[in-house]
């Protein structure tokens, strides 16, 4: 009596979880490096992706208003998760897809002089990124993955 | 030679640990296939066909380690679906213009000939200036102990080893250049003398001569060759000119209306000459001193020809010395054999100047009549010893098979019985 109880128990639970696609893997092969327009936009034309990144180096440089013609390095994690940053930027920014917005998860702080030339790599599960002659760091959602960097 | 300069080229490949960004490699692919595509567009001529098609086997190997990653970035398009692109147009247009597979097959190869051999050319250069490098810092090294002199006698071998390497490569490298036309290059029609000066020009032909008659010369200065390879550098010399001199007239003319190459191209004719008369000198230096230092007393002399003569001329004055007693002209011969011209005049000496093409095989044969006449002077003839030991081992056998067909007489003892 105790077990049919708990199955019911569980098939409730089943029934009412939302529906999920899985696994589902969104990375990209490769970054994608976007010239910023004089609005302030990019735009990927692969993926069908455009966002504005004036609030981005607002957070990274305390400035918005000389932004056109900036390039910035964009990727996707296996997740989902969008990886983005420049070059001078000393953090790289990791962003979800919202409701027609990108929502910041968490900017990691990954170089005290700014980056001088980077690029992400993807390496799944972690994102690669890459600076001039300094040593790669593994990145994800969460931050940098030390044990990743041997 | 091949089996060298791979050597030479292994030597040389340095492992670049660095990361590098897929993009670039991506993008670093479509400029490269981009150009490849618009020249596809512009060939005209076999050799033009060819260089195209070089590049694209070039390509195919730079990227073979990124086909996975050139699949999935190339999208629509996938990596192995682009190059073949590439190779059915360039047919089309070598149809178009009747330019037959073969011929571009051959030219091909030849062209990757000139590309490995070029690449193996720029990596004999690192080693060549560092292995220079530490000759020069050994030879002002304060201390000499066995363990330098031998490490600095290993350097030496190893530098002339690659020396000689990339010589070889740089005229193989030029060889697969000319090959590729037919013609006489003078009957060569602007456009491709054009073409084969741009070729020229991105394998730094001219500039690669001169360095490796240069570097010849610098090796001969920086360090004390002596004995037989000193001789084997007189033949590498001999080589390097003969075959520069059929090829540096071809490449005054592919550079007729270039007044900078044409300056340098009479330059390189004086640096080889300067390494030949360095090479000679030092040569001759060396084989006097073969007879100064054991105090035998040859006229002493500059060049082949007098060699040849003023050893004879010892030999004669030995031949003809009336003053001497029997036992000085022997003590003198035996002297000269044992001390010299056993050990390194005629087992050395000799056999490497004919195989450098320094003094001719008559002129050894010469030399080595006329030692034997010494010493059939001094010593009588090994002919009469031999044929006096022939005689005796005769006699003996005779009585032998005589003694032995002799039958046992009635009363003696039977031997076997």
């Amino acid at each position: 009596m105790k077990s049919v109880g708990l199955f019911f128990l569980i098939f409730l639970a089943a029934g009412c979880s939302p529906l999920a696609l899985k696994p589902a893997d969104f990375s990209w092969p490769i970054e994608s490096e976007l010239k910023v327009n004089s609005r302030g936009m990019v735009q990927e034309d692969r993926y069908s992706i455009s966002f504005n990144v004036k609030p981005l180096f607002y957070e990274e440089t305390k400035d918005s208003s000389d932004v056109a013609n900036h390039t910035i390095r964009l990727i996707r994690d296996e997740r989902g998760f969008y990886f983005i940053t420049a070059a001078h930027f000393k953090n790289v920014y990791v962003f979800s897809q919202n409701d027609g917005s990108l929502s910041l998860e968490k900017a990691i702080a990954v170089s005290k002089d700014g980056l001088s030339s980077p690029a992400f790599n993807q390496r799944a599960p972690y994102i690669e990124l890459l600076s001039g002659k300094d040593r790669p760091i593994m990145l994800t959602k969460d931050g940098i993955q030390e044990e990743a960097k041997k | 030679m091949v089996g060298v300069i791979g050597t030479f080229m292994t030597f040389s490949v340095v492992a670049m640990a660095q990361e590098q960004s897929d993009y670039a490699i991506v993008q670093s692919f479509q400029e490269k296939y981009k150009a490849i595509r618009e020249a596809i567009k512009e060939v005209k001529t076999v050799q033009e066909c060819a260089e195209v098609s070089a590049n694209i086997d070039e390509l195919e190997k730079e990227f073979a380690a990124d086909t996975a990653l050139l699949n999935k970035s190339l999208y629509p398009d996938k990596y192995d679906d682009v190059v073949s692109e590439a190779r059915v147009e360039l047919r089309l247009n070598q149809d178009k213009l009747g330019i037959i597979e073969s011929s571009v097959a051959r030219i091909t190869e030849l062209e990757e000939q000139v590309r490995s051999l070029s690449r193996a050319v720029d990596s004999m250069d690192t080693i060549n200036d560092r292995l220079l490098a530490s000759i020069d810092v050994m030879s002002k090294a304060l201390e000499k102990n066995a363990t330098t002199i031998d490490s600095l006698n290993h350097l030496v071998t190893s530098l002339r080893q690659s020396i000689r390497a990339r010589d070889e490569a740089i005229f193989a490298m030029v060889d697969s250049m000319f090959m590729q036309y037919d013609k006489n290059i003078q009957g060569l029609p602007d456009q491709e003398k054009k073409i084969l000066v741009g070729k020229m020009e991105r394998h730094n032909v001219v500039s690669n001569i001169m360095e490796a008659a240069k570097a010849n010369l610098k090796f001969l200065e920086t360090t004390q060759l002596s004995g037989k390879d000193l001789a084997g550098m007189v033949k590498e010399q001999r080589q390097f000119s003969s075959y520069w001199n059929g090829l540096g007239p071809k490449l005054a003319n592919v550079y007729v209306s270039s007044k900078d190459r044409a300056k340098q191209i009479a330059a390189i004719d004086t640096v080889i000459a300067q390494w030949g008369r360095k090479t000679d000198s030092t040569l001759w230096t060396d084989l006097n001193g073969e007879f100064s230092s054991k105090q035998i007393p040859v006229q002493p002399f500059h060049s082949a020809d007098e060699f040849v003569a003023n050893l004879s001329k010892y030999f004669d004055d030995q031949i003809n010395d009336s003053k001497s007693s029997n036992e000085e002209k022997a003590k003198n011969l035996n002297h000269f054999a044992d001390d010299v011209w056993n050990p390194s005049i005629n087992s050395q000496w000799l056999p490497t100047l004919v195989d450098g093409g320094v003094i001719t095989k008559d002129q050894e044969n010469q030399l080595q009549t006329k030692f034997a006449s010494w010493q059939s002077a001094v010593k009588p003839s090994h002919m009469f010893l031999y044929a006096g030991i022939f005689i005796i081992i005769l006699i003996v056998i005779i009585v032998i098979v005589i003694r032995g067909r002799k039958k046992p007489q009635a009363g003696e003892p039977n031997p076997r019985a």
